[in-house]
């Protein structure tokens, strides 16, 4: 029942700055969304709206058929996880955890009887009569999210929760967030700069720049089929490459000519309504670049630095005046200043308008 | 150099630093350590040539004659009620205002954020007859009301600073979360703020008593009768004129005086460091 529907919101500061414009998305019941962008998209501005830590300026928020963008954030019945975890310093484990149930009158046993659950589910019975400064990052993190689902909101929020932990600490707690949100089949509406935590965790993944959505899929469809060159280049490690270029119509049909590297694109861009000449960029994922295959339409490149990364190692190629990653097996026998074949994957090149940045095809 | 030498250097350092500083101590304490023995010396001893330190022969006359035969007590009721009221009414004001200062956005409030600085900065003789007539006109003269009313405005210009140097570097995050779990805005200033803002709290009301307890100059000039009048002017009017002066029971009444202060500190000396503290630690 507890379907997040945003309609056409929007954030402006007094100061007159635009931190999110027109907003409309619908998160479904049970899913685990991520507002994925870099510092200052509007990511956090958009879920404390949802919280009702900030006033919509414009628009509309629902849960289910429920109006709720003029409601308290006491009266919402959601539960937020802040990237500080913002526990209550005075306060021990316990008492953190059953304050939002004494906000909302629950009597004492019951209270102490779901601590002690809660406690349970997440490991942490031995720390309730500890005090949060006395805790682990990962501890308080724990005690946060126990905070969080005591008292079983209808929408989790969840503020960049992983980002203060060690990158050991931040894998583990990924997928226990992952299967605690199996377990509780709650929605979950999740804010990160962070895209690997968006690919890993996510059902659908929300893409936002300069307070805009950029696009909404699954991590599969944001990754494969980007809507956009922003939404290309911010989710991918290594990074797309991109190469500037223009497509000409040759003898066969359509070609793309770019600093060196020319390849046939009608598959891309269904035809010739693309006009010739026009200022495209194409994005080539490293792993769509093969180094040594012997394919026709692409060359050779310098090899400039080698990165062994043990499972993988990356390759940076010159390719006319731009760089190229590619990825390549763990013992590649790869040097710098070598000049190798390379050839790319062409079913799976990216091609954007120059100008507005939007995807061909 | 060798080890051992290295260590003695280390040790002679450390004794010569704290020999300093007992030095210090000793020479700002030393009205106060001699206004407590001579309360306890014979009027005799007081002004003997040469003076002793340590009195000869102890005595509690001084205290005694203090507390019967002058109405020592009745100054005691006044100052205490007039640092209570005091305190508390600023408290009231001051973090309320601070929390006002610290969390919402309104037009003029970094101007009256600085007037309000400016207003401790005024020496207090200046504004003394112009709050004269204020407590006059109000009918507040010669009670302990108009005393209270008068503290405050002394008092509450640097309790708003300091409380809200307090809440500015209290992280929002905590009250917010505890809106997002159910608290009303007033309900998370009581259940997160306050308790956060313990330390600077006790020390705001600590400066306010004690800045209450010790004045002087407009207790002076505001109260003319006796049977309001507060310890320190009460009491250097009975004791001080111009033709006598009767040291051993000033001082007796000094130490009284003195007492309720140094308890006060002794016991929450460790929030005033803490309290003090606030906004300078963030950085």
């Amino acid at each position: 029942m507890a379907n997040v529907v945003l309609s056409n919101v929007q954030k402006r500061f007094a100061d007159g700055t635009i931190a999110v414009h027109d907003f409309s998305l619908e998160v479904e019941d049970g899913e685990f969304l991520t507002f994925l962008g870099p510092s200052g998209c509007g990511k956090t501005t958009t879920l404390r709206m949802v919280a009702g830590l900030e006033t919509p300026s414009a628009g509309t928020i629902h849960f289910g058929n429920r109006r709720i963008d003029d409601l308290e954030p006491g009266e919402r019945n959601v539960a937020m996880v802040f990237q500080s975890y913002a526990l209550y310093p005075h306060m021990t484990v316990g008492e953190n955890l059953a304050y939002p149930l004494r906000k909302r009158g629950v009597p004492k046993p019951e209270r102490d009887t779901r601590v002690a659950a809660t406690a349970k589910l997440l490991q942490i019975e031995p720390l309730l009569a500890r005090r949060p400064k006395q805790l682990s990052g990962g501890q308080q993190q724990r005690v946060a999210l126990g905070r969080a689902i005591i008292r079983d909101p209808d929408v989790f929020l969840l503020d960049e929760p992983l980002s203060n932990l060690d990158a050991t600490l931040r894998a583990y707690m990924r997928a226990e967030l992952v299967q605690l949100h199996r377990r509780i089949g709650k929605t979950m509406i999740y804010v990160t700069h962070d895209q690997v935590e968006a690919m890993t965790m996510s059902t659908r993944i929300a893409v936002m720049h300069q307070g805009r959505l950029q696009q909404v899929g699954p991590p599969s469809e944001v990754y494969e089929r980007p809507l956009n060159r922003f939404v290309a280049s911010f989710v991918g490690t290594p990074a797309i490459n991109f190469i500037d270029g223009r497509i000409s119509a040759t003898g066969d049909g359509l070609a793309f000519v770019g600093d060196g590297l020319v390849f046939p694109i009608a598959d891309q861009v269904g035809g010739a309504e693309s006009g010739g000449g026009r200022p495209v960029v194409a994005g080539i994922r490293p792993e769509d670049v093969t180094i040594g295959g012997g394919q026709p339409g692409q060359g050779d490149a310098e090899v400039l630095v080698v990165e062994p990364l043990g499972h993988e190692t990356l390759v940076v190629l010159r390719v006319g005046t731009s760089q190229v990653v590619a990825r390549a097996p763990a013992r590649s026998d790869v040097t710098p200043g070598q000049r190798l074949p390379f050839s790319i994957n062409r079913q799976r090149v990216h091609l954007f308008d120059a100008a507005t940045g939007d995807r061909l095809g | 150099m060798s080890r051992p030498l290295r260590r003695a250097g280390r040790a002679a350092g450390l004794i010569a630093y704290n020999l300093g500083i007992w030095a210090v101590i000793l020479v700002l304490s030393f009205p106060l350590i001699w206004m407590v023995l001579t309360a306890f010396k014979p009027r005799s001893e007081t002004l003997s040539f040469p003076p002793s330190f340590l009195p000869r022969r102890w005595t509690l006359e001084h205290f005694e004659r203090v507390l019967n035969s002058t109405p020592f007590l009745s100054f005691f009721a006044n100052s205490l009620i007039v640092a209570v009221a005091t305190t508390c009414l600023v408290m009231i004001v001051a973090l309320f205002g601070a929390y006002s200062l610290a969390r919402f956005t309104y037009p003029g409030r970094r101007l009256v954020g600085r007037l309000i600085l400016f207003t401790y900065l005024l020496p207090s003789t200046v504004v003394l007859v112009p709050l004269y007539l204020i407590v006059v006109a109000l009918g507040l003269a010669n009670t302990l009301a108009g005393l209270v009313l008068v503290y405050t405005t002394f008092a509450l210009p640097f309790a708003l600073w300091l409380l809200h140097a307090f809440v500015a570097s209290m992280p929002l995050d905590t009250e917010e979360a505890a809106r997002v779990d159910g608290a009303s805005r007033m309900g998370a200033f009581f259940d997160v703020v306050v308790p956060q803002a313990l330390p600077g709290l006790i020390s705001t009301a600590l400066f306010t008593f004690i800045l209450s307890w010790n004045e002087y100059l407009f207790s002076l000039v505001f109260i003319t009768d006796t049977r309001t009048k507060t310890l320190p002017s009460g009491v250097t009017s009975l004791l001080l004129d111009s033709m006598n002066v009767e040291w051993n029971m000033l001082m007796a009444a000094s130490v009284l005086i003195t007492l309720p202060v140094l308890i006060f500190f002794a016991f929450l000396q460790k929030h005033l460091t803490k309290g003090f503290g606030a906004g300078s630690v963030k950085g």
